[in-house]
């Protein structure tokens, strides 16, 4: 125990100092086995949960290790519930393994026989095991693998997966790295990876996830199945892939709601691999269409929850998850960790931010008083209307006009959540609008004139926010967006987040309607984007100057 | 004679106290008490004279059935009894010692406690008694040799004592999480007080909100609320826990002066037999032997005994006084050398307090160690808790520096104590919603009315505000309504007040005189109401002294005797008035009562009697 930059708590809550001078050191041993729930600009906030044990002691890290960790830099006693608790998380952890047996047959295999009889006896696990083979070995059929891990981590015993993958079928691929190269941390998330097996990759919006994907690619060198959230995403992918690596346009695949091609490398979205005909999921033989090496899933975050269904059939092939957070709307972090893989490596914003890849935003709050006839309505409608009345009042126009002037030259986002809103703005302001609406090459002719500079100003829904890569917008305009959730907001912030060549800082503001729900929404967006460490500053909208 | 007609005689020489303390502690049930001779039915009943058995130690026990063995036995009759189970018991390494000198003491203490009577020196147990003690075997309790020669548990002194370092560092973890827990029941009953429910224990939406406000699981809370109940923090005011006057007292003392309190109340909690026991332990692990010393020494009340001894364990583990029921170093020296001894160990062990903060963009504020109380408790009226630990976490609103301002704080006041503890500045965010919320607050004004239709008024200078209010489909709860330059409301002025708040208006309450004023609960519990319990004791005491009594030989007395005796075929000494004038006595079994006349067998000429009732002067027992 030290004076140290830790304050552990027995609520399995972890503080950090930031100021203090261990801060660094402390923070880089501490995230090997916490979760970074918080990170304002003084105390960052990790948790120590069951998950990010496991996570841990995945990557070979012992509870001893952990606990030395939390002494060095403790500033008090480590409660004796938490050094209880990480001793006895941590080994749970691998005490189950799932194996081959001699034949190649798997199996769930543990020495300690009590643990086997009562995760054998439990009534989710029993189904999935065929015959006991001896006192510590029972047969698992090839496709319960993926649901024995889910239910075993459920029930607090995680099973080491050492069945190994299918090779898959060779296919050359390599990165051609000219004029660029892999920078140091995303070199090291593919080692990871690939020390580790399965697993996901943490990193923040605009600090190269495709890249770490493209590096895995080179490593495995073997036919690869991608899934991308959308169609603008895959065509982004298969960009990259053709200018860093060694693929040609001939070896990669879209199989997508406009196009279905199967190659070497094949990219499809989630959307096509869980639409359904006829009540059956139409597009299943895509997954054992080529002997696949390698499943890169990107913004794992967003997995639509079928799509584990069908995961869990895949055990037997490579996996590699890309997210900017762990963080799942539903909860389903569990699954993402028993399917996909532990996480394999994490950076903090921050701290890539310091590095100089992405680039620091500072957040505004602009908070716009409603004329009294809009007030009058706003308060005389029922409570489903009054997010709309607020986040579409017209007075937000006014002052939009006043930011996208005061940052003239600039490449600005104005994001919507409304089409007529959308519409108007983009009225307003003459500039062009892209919605779920737009086709898909109409839109990617708009993001490639926003990215040259001949569309300064585009005026965005939904759509945008999600895995299209903007990399000179600087200011983002928040006009209306959805209920202030986590996961939205870290993805407008990733808009602006992407390296810039021109060196500008990025500008995020949000327009808030004073005295509002839109006014409530907006402290959960700032928590959030304060928790992330950012700047948040509240301006009253006389305060942008006309 | 022992049977219901001398207990009777017994109970009507009590005093009026003794009476009631009797009455409350042993009549089992609602039965009507009118008399004397109810009262002595009620304790002989074989429920009552159990509970009257219950508080008896071993050696009480093993007497009262040597006595019930021997009817009018001596004390030197009883101490052989004792000796001679003792050997009939063979001569075990495990017979207890008896400890015959105090066999008078004993004696006296069955007579006192009405289980035997005495005369002259010779002890005879009621029938009851002896019919009960003569069940016990068959409902698994200890016969009358049982009592006189099983050996007293030792502590177990082999089981395993752990680490005492990690026992200590364990038992200071928890009694400073116990005193914070204490301190946040009393913040979140002084913001909302708790309900306790008719049968007992808390309701359940409460129950759910202190668990989630003390940061504790739920089956704790009840513990946490006894804690401080017994350290008289918090009271009950009808059915509903309040913090009590000492509890801001409590709120300004150090942790370890607040463990001091919490400890020193649980030890002067304690029945001194649990004490002693508890003390006799004081370094040995309390394991399952504490259960196995209370079975054996108060064999008839061990289940509510055994409740007792449980309620204090599991408030020793909350405190730190034991570790998995093993005690600590401060948990050994608080039984031996009280309270203050063993908070001077556990100070040692408490994180040091901290004067400082960070103010954070996020609106959080966060204290890296534990706030010095003073600045904790002030800061708590300017921002909510979100997590108390060795770092507190609190949380800045527009809601929590309204209800600032409302106690008295303004942006300057506000901006000097913040800027005093941070460390860092104030963040911008902060610095804003400090400058709007003083700026708006105020703007609504909610104020009660007396001697109207509508309870309470909303005023506001600015009257676009009040047309906002007037139609906001939110508060169509409290319906308000125009009148003149104000909006009027039939509802009270708290929930006005309140669903203007939740409305996010600017509102502020004000009393009569137009002084704003907090809408806190700021509820204190008064002193405990005199149980109901007691208010019916008192009535049958009263009842008791109103009926005929003892001795005074009424018709209505002289009736009841005998319908008594007739029930329980009890030979009375029944003297009768002859025409003549003479009065002769008669040893008689009553068999009948009726029609004016007592039919009765004569015990000394073997033949049936009828008597009439008016000629029965006196009965007495034999």
């Amino acid at each position: 125990m030290s004076d140290g930059p830790l304050i552990v708590q027995s609520d399995r809550t972890v503080l950090l100092e930031v100021a203090h001078p261990q801060a660094e050191d402390a923070r880089h041993d501490l995230a090997v086995f916490a979760e970074l729930e918080r990170a304002p600009e003084h105390i960052h906030t990790y948790r120590i949960t069951r998950l990010g044990l496991w996570n841990a002691r995945a990557a070979g890290h012992r509870a001893a290790d952990m606990l030395r960790t939390l002494e060095t830099y403790s500033k008090f006693p480590i409660p004796q519930t938490v050094t209880v608790d990480i001793t006895e998380t941590v080994a749970r952890y691998g005490r189950l393994t799932i194996e081959r047996d001699a034949e190649g047959a798997l199996v769930l295999r543990s020495e300690d026989i009590a643990i086997l009889t009562e995760v054998t006896g439990a009534k989710r696990i029993a189904p999935l095991l065929a015959e006991r083979i001896d006192d510590t070995t029972f047969a698992v059929a090839a496709w319960a693998r993926g649901q024995l891990k889910q239910e075993l981590v459920k029930l607090g015993w995680p099973a080491e997966d050492l069945a190994g993958y299918t090779p898959g079928t060779p296919h050359p691929i390599d990165l051609v790295q000219q004029g660029w190269h892999l920078r140091d941390y995303q070199n090291k998330a593919v080692d990871n990876f690939f020390d580790g097996g399965s697993g996901v990759v943490v990193l923040p919006c605009g600090a190269g996830k495709t890249l770490v994907g493209a590096g895995a690619m080179a490593t495995a060198k073997t036919t690869t199945l991608i899934l991308v959230t959308n169609t603008v995403s895959a065509r982004q992918w298969r960009d990259e892939l053709l200018r860093r690596t060694t693929l040609t346009a001939e070896e990669i695949g879209e199989y997508s709601g406009q196009v279905k091609e199967v190659r070497p490398v094949t990219i499809a979205t989630y959307q096509i691999l869980t639409a359904k005909r006829k009540g059956e999921y139409a597009h299943l033989a895509l997954l054992d269409a080529m002997d696949w090496g390698l499943v890169i899933y990107d913004e794992v975050h967003l997995l639509p929850a079928p799509v584990f269904k069908l995961t869990a059939d895949l055990q037997a092939r490579r996996r590699l998850g890309l997210t900017a957070t762990l963080v799942r709307e539903d909860g389903r972090e569990g699954d993402v960790f028993s399917l996909i893989g532990p996480k394999r490596f994490d950076a903090p914003w921050k701290e890539i931010e310091a590095q100089g890849y992405i680039s620091p935003a500072a957040c505004y709050e602009v908070r716009i008083d409603l004329p009294q006839s809009d007030r009058l309505s706003y308060a005389a409608a029922p409570d489903d209307e009054r997010y709309r009345l607020a986040a579409t009042a017209p007075a937000k126009l006014a002052i939009v006009r006043r930011l996208v002037a005061r940052h003239a030259g600039e490449r600005i986002l104005v994001i919507g959540q409304y089409l007529d809103q959308i519409d108007e703005l983009a009225d307003v302001l003459g500039a062009p609008s892209l919605t779920g609406a737009t086709p898909v090459d109409e839109r990617e002719r708009l993001y490639q004139e926003f990215r040259d500079g001949s569309t300064p100003v585009l005026v965005v829904s939904k759509v945008a926010n999600f895995s299209v890569d903007l990399p000179e917008a600087t200011v983002a305009i928040q006009v209306s967006g959805s209920f202030g959730s986590r996961q939205e907001e870290a993805q407008r912030l990733g808009r602006l987040l992407r390296p810039k060549e021109s060196g500008l800082s990025a500008n995020f503001y949000t327009l808030v309607s004073r005295d509002t729900v839109d006014q409530d929404f907006a402290q959960n967006r700032q928590r959030f984007l304060a928790e992330q460490g950012y700047s948040y500053t509240i301006l009253d909208a006389d305060a942008i100057a006309a | 004679m022992t049977s219901a007609l001398s207990l009777a005689g017994r109970l009507a020489r009590l005093s009026d106290d003794d009476l009631a303390a009797l009455i409350a502690e042993r009549v089992v049930g609602r039965t009507r008490i009118d008399d004397f001779f109810d009262l002595a039915e009620a304790l002989l009943d074989p429920a009552a004279v159990q509970r009257a058995l219950g508080p008896l130690d071993r050696d009480a026990l093993a007497v009262l059935c040597a006595v019930a063995a021997s009817p009018g036995a001596d004390e030197r009759i009883v101490s052989e009894l004792l000796k001679r189970w003792q050997q009939a018991s063979g001569d075990g390494e495990g017979r207890r010692e008896l400890r015959l000198q105090a066999i008078p003491q004993l004696l006296q203490r069955l007579a006192d406690g009405l289980l035997v009577e005495e005369e002259a020196g010779r002890f005879t147990a009621y029938q009851q008694v002896r019919d009960r003690l003569a069940a016990w075997p068959a409902e698994g309790l200890p016969d009358a040799s049982a009592l006189a020669t099983a050996a007293e548990p030792r502590p177990q002194t082999t089981a395993a004592v752990p680490d005492h370092t990690k026992l200590d560092s364990f038992a200071a973890e928890r009694a400073f999480a116990a005193v914070a827990a204490v301190a946040e029941l009393l913040a979140e009953l002084e913001r909302e007080p708790a309900r306790e429910l008719q049968k007992g224990g808390l309701s359940l939406p409460d129950s759910r909100r202190l668990t989630a406000g003390l940061g504790v699981r739920q089956e704790q809370v009840p513990v946490v609320l006894s804690a401080a109940e017994r350290a008289g923090l918090v009271g009950r005011d009808g059915n509903v826990w309040l913090p009590t006057a000492a509890a801001s007292r409590w709120l300004h003392l150090s942790t370890a002066r607040r463990w001091t309190v919490l400890a020193g109340a649980w030890r002067s909690s304690l029945a001194t037999d649990i004490r002693r026991l508890l003390l006799s332990h004081a370094h040995v692990p309390w394991g399952s032997s504490l259960h196995d010393w209370m079975r054996w020494r108060y064999p008839a009340s061990f289940a509510e005994l055994g409740h007792r001894l449980d309620a204090a364990t599991t408030a020793a583990e909350l405190l730190g006084i034991t570790v998995r029921r093993v005690p600590s170093t401060a948990g050994a020296v608080l039984l031996e050398s009280g309270p203050e001894a063993a908070a001077s160990i556990l100070a040692a062990a408490f994180p040091a307090e901290v004067d400082h903060a960070y103010l954070q963009h996020d609106l959080s504020i966060v204290s890296p160690g534990p706030l010095a109380p003073e600045l904790d408790t002030r800061l708590r009226v300017m921002a909510d808790v979100e997590s108390r630990a060795l770092a507190s976490t609190y949380r800045v609103s527009a809601a929590s520096l309204a209800r600032a301002i409302a106690c008295g704080e303004t942006a300057q006041s506000l901006r000097a104590f913040l800027g005093s503890i941070s460390l860092t500045g104030i963040p911008q965010p902060l610095e804003y919603l400090i400058t709007d919320a003083a700026a708006r607050f105020g703007r609504v004004r909610v104020r009660g009315l007396t001697g109207e239709r509508a309870q309470t008024a909303i005023i506001s200078d600015d009257d676009p505000v009040l047309g906002t209010i007037e139609v906001d489909q939110s508060l169509a709860g409290v319906a308000p309504i125009r009148d003149g330059r104000r909006l009027v409301s039939r509802l009270p002025r708290d929930i006005v007040y309140w669903a203007l708040v939740d409305a996010g208006y600017p509102a502020a309450a004000e009393d009569e005189s137009g002084r704003i004023e907090s809408v806190v609960a700021r509820h204190v519990a008064s002193p405990r109401h005199t149980e109901a319990a007691d208010d019916r004791t008192e009535e049958v005491v009263r009842r008791l002294r109103a009926a005929p009594q003892i001795g005074q030989n009424s018709q209505a007395w002289l009736s009841r005797q005998l319908d008594a005796a007739v029930r329980s075929h009890t030979t009375l000494l029944v003297s009768v008035a002859l025409p003549d004038g003479r009065e002769i006595e008669f040893s008689l079994e009553p068999t009948g009562l009726g029609g004016g006349r007592l039919r009765a067998r004569d015990r000394a000429s073997d033949i049936e009697r009828t008597l009439p009732l008016s000629s029965i002067r006196t009965v007495r027992p034999i």
